[in-house]
């Protein structure tokens, strides 16, 4: 997700903001210590303009 | 679900009125600790008066759940851990308590102890699981 936003220039407080949500998550979503929510881990990929599969990949895989 | 309809909610601090009822939870509690103290003694008043200190903490509560309402997933994530963390240490240390109380003899605590535990063991929960997070 870190590489999607940086090609996007996007800084993590510009990206929360474009999500709705804080900075502290998009830290922790990029360090993946927290797996977002399903309309949260959507929404991402919506931004992007990409699938969520493209973007978010089970562990198991 | 519109998934483009994300989020519902935004992260947002503590309401006012959560900063106006610490304020005035204060000066109600200095009040009533004064008035129950004064010579002139309370009559007919020490219910009302043990009470005023209800009325600030019952906005502290709509503040807190204001705040928890507006907070953005990853936030309220972490407030329910620490609200767990806290109540299991706090019903822990409360029938510990009891137990000592009622098989060794320990000396009886008052109820607010379990009060300022939970508030105090959420606190430090809350803070350790933010910094795990992020």
């Amino acid at each position: 997700m870190r590489e999607l936003r940086e090609a996007n220039a996007w800084s993590q407080q510009e990206l929360g903001e474009r999500l709705g949500v804080s900075r502290q998550t998009i830290i922790s979503i990029e360090k993946e210590k927290y797996d977002p929510s399903l309309p949260l881990a959507f929404a991402l990929a919506r931004l992007f303009e990409y699938q969520i599969e493209d973007v978010f990949i089970p562990d198991s895989d | 679900m519109a998934w483009d309809g994300y989020p519902a909610r935004k992260w947002v601090g503590l309401p006012p009125e959560y900063w106006v009822g610490m304020l005035l939870y204060v000066l109600f509690m200095v009040a009533a600790v004064s008035i129950s103290r004064s010579s002139a003694g309370l009559g007919g008043w020490s219910f009302p008066v043990g009470l005023l200190p209800t009325i600030p903490m019952l906005m502290i509560l709509r503040g807190y759940l204001r705040m928890v309402r507006h907070q953005d997933e990853l936030y309220r994530h972490v407030q329910l851990e620490a609200i767990a963390m806290a109540s299991g240490i706090t019903i822990v240390f409360c029938f510990t308590s009891w137990f000592l109380e009622t098989f060794s003899g320990f000396p009886h605590l008052s109820i607010q102890w379990a009060g300022i535990l939970l508030i105090f063991s959420y606190g430090a929960a809350a803070g350790v699981l933010m910094r795990r997070y992020t």
